[in-house]
């Protein structure tokens, strides 16, 4: 055998095992259940810590309007929101599992709310607090379940149908689509019981932030209002840094 | 005297100049400027039953701090233009983080207790005043200093003074006075029975403090004001919670210095209360919009209040005025249904007051079509007989407004 069939022999031999390899893999991320899919999906959206420099903007048939903020996040529940745009004027909001603290500079007064105040849209946006960051816990709220995958916007992607196992879900239905190479959502459809949809919500400009793969940019259209969407674009991003305890406390937000 | 009162007016516009004039204390420190133009025209009936318009101009400007970390500081100027120029100094403090805790000094507004429109825990500002066209009822604000100390995430204490006003008006109206007098002998009579107006004492010095943490699922205030304008002790006490909807109580009395148990510190004792039921609607239904739905109840109570009707005003009077109490009856409420959205707040509100049944009730609707731009419209109409406590304009008065209101 001469060098040149060498060289095509090895050639080929690595290719099949690449190929091999990849093809290992892709049959082991198949397999997976939709439970361990939306486990792997929950935890990548969950982290320590999250700090970041947000830009929402709600465009309908009369214009664009746009509105700042500072988010610091903590685990699962806790944020602290300080809107920095004019119209909003310095409005703080606290949030955490059970209850949320509004503040108006104006009056310098803090309001508490609890119940379906949690669900309320953020700056009468399509997005809602829980869609920001109290919705990552789909494996304990829905039952899932796996359909066909799909590409969608070119990314090959898992696709889970989730139906609400208790009662004051947000969403009592939604569909996902769920990255196959990072386990981030491309797109989610929220329904109602009766299967109407809702709310889609559409994710891209993956980007890489202390080792974690995030999406730094949504697009939610509320498929109840003909014309409006909402963007929500991230920047300054910081993950797992440390965040003083005192952020998350009734001082922070009255300052 | 005449010196004395110069000397002070010309500091006070050295003072209100600097602000405007000085650049940053230092390099790191940025000043976001804002403006908010508010240009109404209305419509009202007249105390002779006539329709009257007018225009109402208002002009807020704000200078705040921006990039230090442990001082912020505010000033907002409010110009109100109708046939005069009214200039208010609305907002001037500085807040800084001292070590454990905070101090705040300026003219600033303190929210103690809990209620939208009725708060008997509000010993501060005594719940006077509120704009029933506005989103927030009430911007009263105050001179005034406080300390701001944390305990726990959710806990903490404060304390606060409010030094009474040094009494340049005053001042200036008698050295007028007196330099008429000095020019006209006829008036040095009437004058020589005025005396000088003086620096309050310490004793007309308000001050107090409040305690605000959570007891299980319950936020709990009570704290406690010394009154020096008016010589009264004002503790309060006040609740709020969750049960199927948001719910609110507080009380407070006065005691007054030299009688704490008289006859009228029991007419002094107030109760409010309020439950607030708030509905998210893009989830709900088949064609429901993105909003929020707001159900709210209030009611304030004095128990040993007078629950008779009678006629208590013979001259116009406005209990929502700056200078007024909520009711001189033991009994009142306010029902509100507001609506919020992204670009939408729509309201139908009234101030009731069921003892001689008569009420102020208001509709409006603000719409942001566009970012930074509102278009304002309200209406109110009075209902009940003359004399009733909320028919201050003649009977049925009413009033239309509508305007725009530009931020930036």
């Amino acid at each position: 055998m001469n060098m040149k069939s060498l060289i095509i022999r090895i050639r080929n031999c690595l290719a099949v095992a690449v190929f091999a390899v990849i093809g290992a893999a892709t049959a082991g991320a198949q397999s997976l259940s939709a439970d361990e899919i939306l486990s792997r999906l929950d935890k990548g959206q969950t982290f320590d810590t999250m700090k970041s420099l947000g830009t929402m903007s709600i465009a309908d048939s009369l214009g664009i309007r746009k509105t700042e903020f500072i988010n610091n996040a903590r685990g699962k529940d806790d944020s602290f929101m300080e809107f920095t745009s004019a119209a909003e004027k310095g409005q703080k909001i606290l949030r955490n599992s059970k209850e949320l603290y509004l503040f108006f500079p104006e009056s310098e007064e803090i309001t508490r709310l609890q119940g379906a105040a949690l669900r309320q849209n953020m700056a009468g946006s399509d997005i809602s607090y829980e869609d920001l960051t109290g919705n990552r816990n789909r494996k304990d709220n829905y039952t899932a379940t796996l359909a066909e995958g799909e590409t969608i916007d070119g990314r090959a992607c898992f696709h889970i149908l989730l139906e609400a196992n208790k009662k004051n879900i947000a969403y009592p239905k939604q569909e996902i689509w769920v990255d196959k190479s990072n386990y981030l959502p491309v797109l989610i459809k929220n329904y109602a019981l009766s299967g109407k949809e809702l709310k889609e919500i559409r994710f891209s400009d993956v980007v890489t932030v202390s080792g974690f793969p995030f999406s730094s940019h949504l697009v939610v259209e509320d498929k109840l209002k003909k014309g409006t969407r909402t963007e929500l674009q991230f920047k300054n991003i910081e993950i797992n840094i440390p965040i003083p305890a005192k952020t998350f406390t009734l001082e922070n937000l009255s300052w | 005297m005449v010196n004395k009162l110069k000397n002070r007016l010309l500091g006070g516009i050295a003072l209100l100049a600097s602000a405007f004039v000085l650049p940053p204390m230092t390099l790191s420190a940025e000043t976001v400027v804002s403006t908010e133009l508010t240009l109404m025209a209305n419509a009202e009936r007249t105390e002779s039953g006539d329709t009257g318009f007018y225009n109402l101009s208002n002009g807020k400007f704000s200078l705040s701090s921006k990039g230090l970390n442990e001082v912020k500081g505010q000033l907002t100027v409010d110009v109100e233009v109708t046939d005069t120029v009214l200039i208010d100094i609305q907002k001037a403090w500085l807040k800084a983080q001292l070590a454990a805790f905070r101090l705040t000094m300026g003219k600033t507004r303190l929210s103690w207790g809990e209620g939208y429109m009725y708060n008997a825990g509000d010993v501060i500002f005594g719940g006077k005043g509120a704009d029933l066209s506005a989103e927030e009822l009430r911007d009263n604000n105050a001179w005034l200093a406080s300390l701001y100390l944390p305990i726990g995430d959710f806990s903490f204490i404060e304390a606060v003074a409010l030094p009474p006003d040094l009494p340049i008006l005053a001042w200036q109206q008698y050295a007028q006075a007196k330099a008429s007098a000095d020019e006209n002998p006829v008036l040095q009579a009437e004058f020589k029975k005025k005396s000088a107006p003086e620096i309050a004492g310490p004793k007309q010095t308000s001050a107090g403090g409040r305690a605000y943490t959570k007891l299980g699922g319950l936020k709990f205030e009570t704290g406690y004001l010394w009154d020096g304008t008016d010589e009264l002790h004002k503790p309060y006490v006040s609740l709020q919670g969750h049960l199927l909807a948001d719910l609110h109580a507080s009380s407070s009395i006065e005691l007054g210095s030299d009688k704490p148990f008289s006859p009228d510190t029991k007419k002094s004792w107030r109760i409010s209360g309020g439950a607030l039921y708030q509905l998210p609607l893009s989830s709900y239904g088949e064609n429901p919009s993105s909003g929020t739905l707001d159900f709210r109840f209030e009611a304030m109570v004095s128990p040993y209040g007078e629950w008779n009707a009678e006629t208590l005003y013979a001259a116009p009077f406005n209990p929502l005025s700056g200078d007024g109490n909520a009711s001189p009856y033991a009994l009142s409420l306010f029902p509100q249904i507001s609506w919020k959205s992204d670009t939408l707040f729509a309201y139908v509100r009234s101030v009731i007051s069921p003892i001689d049944a008569s009420a102020i009730s208001s509709i409006g609707l603000h719409w942001a079509p566009l970012q930074g731009f509102k278009i304002l419209s309200g209406f109110s109409l009075q209902s009940g007989n003359d004399g009733d406590v909320y028919v201050f304009d003649g009977a049925q008065g009413w009033k239309l407004s509508l305007g725009t209101r530009v931020d930036f």
